[in-house]
């Protein structure tokens, strides 16, 4: 008995640790890197280039984030200034003309990551409640 | 002899020091050198072809080997035998020896004497081994050798190891198979969404909350707390051309990052 507990145990340590592995904190950061790269249609090439600029891009703007919550004017300027700072690095990979479409499909996954939010706190309420729509844009 | 002037003349004109030095010849061979030198090549000559040591030495030197070969130093018959004796006998004889305290004692005595310590540890051997020890030894080692084998335990012998090191190998392939069949592909220009459902399926939603909570700082609808109906009685008085005019100068703020109906047109 104890030896089949052993076993199933071992198993279940492996089936564990193999799933940790994914839920890391830079998790959403590597999804969002791929998010934009598909949307974007980037040829492997361009996605070499493009991945260790975005995640120095990310960084700095987390920072951004963290470092200027008491003041949201001066937070957007500092924002502001790093997206037209990096605009001329993702420019040479993705040309002018695309250069702001990283921005934009950035935006675009947080509101997907919000409608997300959304729908799992609804279903987690049950589906009673799933009829109202306690979004920021429905009221 | 009027080329050697000329060159004398001219070493004098160039006031040279050379001009009076005597001419005659420095370098000078030992008597007989060439008479000898004839016979000296060809003794060396033959040293080289010689076939023995005692033959070369003939050649190149004749004095050396002519010389006897007995050595010139002897010592008396047995001398070496009773040098012993007569060595102690000298000492025994010296007068320092005579007038010394330890005159006429024996080795044991003389030592009690220097070293009361030393002369009262006892001779024997502080260890010893058995009897026949040695004799027996190698056999003794054999037999040891033969009694203590090593018990071998074989892994394959243990079943429920088997099924342990099966359960991690099964644990292993089934979750690299749900990493790698991740179902059908959702492509995330065409469906969004759907695309960031899947991906962050993994990612709990308190990590989603946090992120969001972080990014929602940027945002510029600071009046997510207004609702719709408290605008409208604030701007009931407010004519619908004025309304339209301020909404019309402020579009450009909706083309921002943050709409995304701009944003895919920017992108169109």
């Amino acid at each position: 008995m104890k030896k089949i507990l052993f076993i199933v145990s071992l198993f279940l340590v492996t089936t564990n640790a193999l799933m940790a592995q994914d839920d890391g904190d830079d998790k959403i950061r590597d999804k969002m890197r791929e998010y934009i790269q598909q949307r974007m249609r980037l040829s492997k090439n361009e996605a070499e280039k493009f991945s260790p600029i975005f995640l120095r891009y990310f960084r700095e703007w987390r920072t951004a984030l963290k470092d200027n919550q008491g003041d949201r004017l001066i937070l957007q300027q500092k924002v502001v200034e790093l997206r037209l700072r990096y605009r001329n690095e993702f420019k040479e990979i993705v040309g002018e003309k695309r250069s702001n479409e990283v921005y934009l499909n950035q935006e675009k996954f947080i509101k997907e990551l919000k409608d997300l939010r959304r729908e799992r706190i609804q279903n987690r309420q049950g589906p009673k409640n799933r009829i109202r729509d306690i979004s920021p844009q429905s009221i | 002899m009027t080329q050697n002037n000329n060159i004398l003349q001219e070493l004098k004109e160039l006031e040279s020091s050379l001009a009076g030095l005597a001419a005659q010849n420095i370098y000078s061979v030992p008597d007989g050198y060439f008479e000898g030198l004839v016979g000296q090549v060809l003794n060396r000559i033959k040293a080289m072809e010689a076939a023995n040591a005692a033959e070369e030495l003939g050649y190149l030197s004749p004095m050396l080997s002519n010389m006897s070969k007995q050595l010139p130093y002897a010592v008396p018959a047995g001398y070496f035998e009773s040098l012993e004796e007569k060595l102690m006998q000298t000492v025994r004889n010296s007068n320092d020896y005579l007038h010394k305290e330890s005159f006429g004692q024996t080795a044991t005595e003389e030592l009690e004497m220097l070293s009361p310590l030393l002369s009262g540890l006892k001779k024997e051997m502080p260890y010893s081994v058995p009897q026949g020890y040695f004799e027996n030894l190698a056999a003794d080692i054999n037999t040891q050798a033969n009694k203590t084998e090593t018990k071998v335990v074989s892994i394959g012998s243990r079943k429920w190891f088997r099924f342990a090191a099966a359960a991690v190998i099964t644990g292993v392939i089934v979750m690299v198979g749900f990493m790698v069949i991740d179902g059908p592909k959702v492509d995330p220009g065409t469906n969004s969404h759907a695309w960031v459902e899947k991906k962050l399926k993994k990612v709990s939603t308190e990590k989603i909350e946090e992120f969001i909570q972080l990014t929602d700082e940027e945002e510029l609808v600071a009046s997510k707390d207004i609702k719709t109906q408290d605008i409208k009685e604030l701007m009931k008085d407010v004519p619908e051309n004025e309304i339209q005019s301020l909404l019309n100068d402020t579009q450009f703020l909706d083309d921002g990052m943050a709409d995304d109906a701009a944003a895919e047109t920017m992108m169109n």
